[in-house]
């Protein structure tokens, strides 16, 4: 499996999976995606939800129709291990980003923006 | 499940509900619906959250790694067939138009379903799409147009399929031979869209000309309907026909040997060779002609837009035969290998079980 890069959504899809454990199905998921997103589509969820099955990074079962559904089944995600290896590669990569920054850019950050004179 | 409105027992507009339904993305209809019943409050809220997760979906789709090149692609190679019937602000209009409907029926193309039909329908959908908003510009500014019909629908015929090949190349299953056998008659006719595709751009190419001696070529779709027949006749013994089922050999491999006959591999011996390169000859022959024209000063009534358009094309009809190529033989070693599995199957002996001893 040739490894991809993952996207912005695919990264918070695959933290939010991981975050729900066993109970990581569609409407759970979602409900994940809008504490750690602004404004998530449900259409884009689960269009990358399946974009991240075939990438191999997620597994999927569905159960059997339930009433509250209106007679349609839940789909459950579970993370692979591939998922896990590429999730944790992707959070490693923004805490470098991180650390890249000083401390001392927060505190002294303000407005306007002033550069040194040169003459 | 999918093709069917589940029984819903929320909201009086059934009508509004079934519309819902159906404008869902087949991929993520039931996950969709299923969230939408259990956080149902009113009618208008479910179309809006429909129409809002079809607008999700669509932008979802581009994020793939492949589509933003396959959609430059597909949007350079209509106009450029288009160029010799159109002008490039209507071609380009045109070209837009057919990849937003392609872009729209990629959302409702289900992921899942392996195999080469949805491209095949993909062509399908294009050349139809090609055709009615030539005709739609045709009516509006008849004036622009070169008044010449069949020119028109050849042209679509070869944008339209240009642009499926390069949805086939980008949208190939990445394990496509595990249903080989079912899939044989979709990569049959990729076979022969691609040889049709090249019949019309010589004719269109010969129209551009208009050289005395090689509209000859025109002649070509009298001889594509000619080997057609000859494929399909029981009488001449066509590839294609009904076949006569021997007793002695396995039925799997006679099925497989039948669709091995019937793909174009790549050349193995110099006599192969040169009847491919003979192929291609012909088919820049009309572009040698006009070279001739301009070069003894006599090209006053050569197309030029139109012929460099067609170069193009031929030149990516000519990258795509690599492709096609590629894909029949992986075909015929699939066929092989499917074949000796069954064989071997076949040779073990039955295990024994309790009832047996």
């Amino acid at each position: 499996m040739e490894k991809d890069k993952l996207t912005h959504l695919e990264e918070s899809l695959l933290a939010a999976v991981a975050a729900l454990g066993e109970d990581a199905y569609g409407l759970a998921v979602y409900n994940k995606l809008c504490e750690l997103e602004d404004d998530p589509n449900q259409g884009s969820m689960y269009v990358t939800l399946d974009r991240l099955e075939r990438k191999g990074y997620l597994v999927s079962q569905y159960t059997l129709p339930l009433p509250e559904r209106g007679g349609l089944p839940k789909k459950y995600y579970r993370v692979k291990p591939e998922g896990a290896a590429a999730l944790k590669e992707s959070f490693e990569k923004s805490k470098r980003k991180m650390k890249a920054v000083p401390n001392s850019f927060w505190r002294f950050v303000k407005w306007p923006i002033k550069f040194p004179i040169y003459k | 499940m999918a093709h069917k409105v589940p029984n819903i027992q929320i909201g009086k507009p059934r009508v509004l509900l079934t519309i819902a339904w159906r404008l869902l993305p087949i991929s993520c209809r039931i996950d969709l619906w299923g969230d939408f019943h259990q956080t149902y409050t009113s009618p208008g809220l479910l179309i809006r959250r429909t129409f809002g997760a079809i607008r999700g979906a669509l932008r979802a789709q581009t994020e793939e790694r492949y589509y933003p090149g396959r959609a430059l692609m597909q949007m350079l190679i209509i106009p450029a067939s288009l160029l010799g019937t159109l002008t490039p602000f209507w071609a380009g209009v045109v070209a837009g138009s057919v990849t937003a409907g392609l872009f729209v029926r990629d959302v409702y193309t289900n992921p899942k379903n392996k195999g080469y039909a949805c491209f095949l329908w993909d062509a399908v959908i294009a050349t139809c799409l090609l055709i009615v908003f030539q005709a739609l510009v045709f009516l509006r500014l008849s004036g622009q147009l070169i008044p010449e019909a069949p020119a028109i629908a050849a042209q679509s015929v070869a944008g339209a399929a240009g642009a499926s090949y390069f949805r086939l190349i980008f949208r190939m299953p990445r394990n496509p031979f595990d249903r080989v056998l079912e899939d044989y008659k979709d990569i049959l006719t990729i076979n022969l869209l691609w040889i049709t595709a090249c019949q019309v751009l010589m004719y269109t190419s010969v129209v551009a000309v208009s050289y005395g001696p090689i509209n000859i070529l025109t002649g070509a779709p009298v001889a594509i309907g000619a080997v057609l027949i000859r494929l399909q006749s029981p009488r001449l013994g066509g590839v294609l026909a009904p076949q006569l089922m021997s007793l002695t050999t396995n039925p799997l491999q006679q099925r497989a040997d039948h669709a091995k006959r019937t793909l174009a591999l790549p050349a193995q011996t110099p006599a192969q060779r040169c009847v491919e390169l003979g192929f291609f000859a012909v088919l820049l022959l009309p572009f040698a002609a006009a070279l001739w024209k301009w070069w003894t000063k006599q090209d006053a009534d050569i197309d030029w837009t139109h012929l460099c358009a067609n170069a193009g094309s031929l030149l990516i009809l000519s990258i795509f035969w690599l492709h096609v190529r590629e894909l029949n033989d992986e075909t015929v070693k699939a066929l092989d290998k499917k074949v000796k599995d069954e064989l071997k199957r076949l040779e073990k002996p039955p295990e024994k079980t309790d009832g047996d001893i």
